[in-house]
């Protein structure tokens, strides 16, 4: 699936436990991505302000220390630099239904996650963004 | 007039001829006649016999009559008896008083009037016997009284008795509803905190679950890619994701229940046609085990329903998979969905053990296992059911189960179905992922 796409392709990973963030990263890289990544809310809005990369999709876990993923995607969306940035929500919770966060967030996947489906709907969001 | 009713008039006189004319005139009173000789005779009958009247000789040798009335009146149950002199001589009015002195109440002068000595005994025995009465109804009533006050004291200290026993139970009363809201206080917290537990219990093990699966998941891309894994580390990679998948399903039970009994269980309904979701369901399970088939019937048309379809496969996948535990020894298991007017019939039949007809009424309950499923050892919690049936009432259906020990079990859904729509374009978006027998 890295074939058809350019290496530019970032995706940031916002995830508070160091094992998910190690996972998420290789299979990323395994599949052609620049990888960034942020241990919570906070560290990603540093993170996507200093980066020379605008990642094409944020992967978001919503339970995090300092700043969660909630707060995240309020600031996100308060930044007309980074509101754009489709946010793909990765989290234990059973369902994104009932919450505020739904319309600012482009897709809901529960934990524990399969791989294959995570790198279809992020190359869905990159090739959607290609074109 | 009976004996008992007689009265006893003793008649005292030294000379028998007298007596005899005394007995003669008063034997049409009815009474009982006793005679005496002398004072002494007198003295022995009034100490043996109860003596109602007196009828004296004023002049006997030995002891006269008004000597004998005195000794008579000492005797305290006689102070108070008539005795009626007979005099045979006229009587002064000082012998009068003497007599009366000594207790007489009455005289009679010789000679005898028969009728009016016969008045005469014949009023002192009426007097008697009206006396006799009163003092009987003086002793009734009094003793009424007296039983009537004993009552009352005994009514009394019942009464103490129940007050005190009211109060103390009043007591007991209070002390038990201050305890009974002390244990309900503290079942709540307990209640409260197991949620919160199994909430972050829950949590805190997908977080390594998710490590696990994902890191299990990238080895086995990277083997396939490159090619390097021999065909038993493959196998041996496969059953650490099935493991994986396994655990993850238990955790998502708990989870589950935990919801139930917080009232949180949602459903998050769309249009889904079952004939797809079943057949997706089953190919899922075979995949996990491939030793036993599952033979599915589905209608020709799709089955239109409104509802969450991950939950609907969570209960499909867990009736299956109890289907395929409880046939330890093989045998076919068959699902097949028939629609039937406004509802949808979802059987799901198998032929293993079945389950005792005394364990049927409680098998939807919580924890609750079939007393024969340790016979094999099959393990379990007895959380599925539980489950399948809180999901199958939100959806407004019914799930029972009909089962002979040893024939096998059959369990059948109704649920209520779509009125067929025009537009079905909603239920064809519903399409099947890898992930997706991972219902929560």
């Amino acid at each position: 699936m890295s074939a058809h796409m350019p290496l530019t392709h970032g995706v940031l990973v916002v995830d508070d436990d160091h094992a998910i963030r190690v996972m998420l990263t290789e299979a990323l890289e395994d599949a052609g991505y620049q990888v960034l990544s942020a241990e919570n809310g906070s560290q990603a809005l540093a993170v996507l302000r200093a980066s020379p990369i605008r990642p094409s999709v944020i992967l978001l876990d919503l339970m995090m220390p300092v700043m969660s993923g909630w707060a995240f995607c309020v600031e996100q969306q308060a930044d007309a630099q980074l509101a754009s940035i489709p946010v793909i929500v990765l989290s234990a919770r059973p369902s994104l239904q009932h919450e505020a966060l739904m319309p600012v967030v482009s897709e809901f996947l529960q934990k524990p996650v399969d791989i294959i489906r995570l790198l279809a709907v992020v190359d869905r969001y990159c090739v959607e963004k290609a074109q | 007039m009976s004996t008992d009713d007689q009265i006893n008039i003793l008649m005292v006189d030294d000379q028998p001829a007298k007596l005899l004319s005394y007995e003669t005139i008063l034997s049409d009173l009815g009474e009982n006649m006793i005679r005496a000789s002398s004072g002494r005779q007198a003295l022995e009958q009034l100490l043996k016999t109860d003596i109602a009247v007196i009828l004296m000789d004023v002049s006997m040798p030995e002891i006269g009559g008004f000597e004998l009335a005195e000794l008579i009146r000492q005797h305290p149950r006689y102070q108070k008896t008539a005795i009626i002199f007979v005099s045979a001589v006229h009587l002064t009015d000082l012998d009068r008083l003497k007599g009366y002195a000594a207790g007489a109440v009455d005289y009679v002068s010789v000679p005898v009037i028969p009728e009016i000595l016969r008045a005469k005994v014949s009023i002192f025995a009426e007097l008697y016997r009206k006396t006799q009465q009163l003092e009987r109804l003086n002793h009734e009533l009094e003793q009424r009284v007296e039983e009537r006050t004993a009552e009352l004291h005994r009514r009394a200290e019942e009464l103490q008795v129940l007050n005190a026993e009211l109060a103390r139970s009043n007591q007991e009363r209070q002390t038990l509803l201050e305890s009974e809201r002390a244990a309900r206080a503290e079942a709540e917290a307990a209640v409260q905190l197991r949620e919160q537990f199994i909430a972050v219990a829950s949590h805190e093990l997908k977080t390594p679950l998710t490590a696990l699966m994902g890191f299990g998941q990238l080895f086995q891309l990277r083997a396939q890619r490159s090619g390097s894994l021999s065909e038993r580390d493959t196998q041996s990679l496969e059953r650490i994701l099935v493991q994986g998948e396994r655990l993850h399903r238990m955790i998502n039970a708990l989870l589950d229940v935990s919801r139930i009994e917080q009232g949180r269980l949602r459903l998050e309904r769309e249009l889904i046609d079952l004939n797809t979701l079943a057949r997706h369901t089953v190919a899922e399970i075979q995949l996990m085990s491939s030793q036993q088939h599952v033979d599915i019937q589905t209608p020709d048309d799709p089955v239109r329903i409104t509802g969450d379809p991950l939950r609907l496969e969570q209960v499909l996948y867990n009736l299956l998979g109890n289907a395929m535990k409880y046939s330890p020894h093989g045998g076919p298991i068959k699902l097949s969905i028939v629609p039937q007017g406004s509802i949808v019939r979802i059987e799901i039949r198998d032929q293993g053990m079945g389950i005792p007809a005394s364990d049927l009424p409680h098998l939807f309950e919580r924890f609750y296992r079939a007393s024969n499923v340790s016979v094999d050892n099959i393990s379990g919690v007895g959380i599925g059911l539980y489950v399948v049936q809180e999901i199958v009432t939100l959806h407004g259906g019914t799930v029972t189960v009909q089962s002979e020990e040893g024939q096998g079990s059959t369990f059948t859904i109704c649920l209520p179905s779509e009125p067929t729509l025009p537009n079905t374009s909603d239920a064809a978006a519903y399409a099947p992922t890898p992930n997706h027998s991972i219902a929560h």
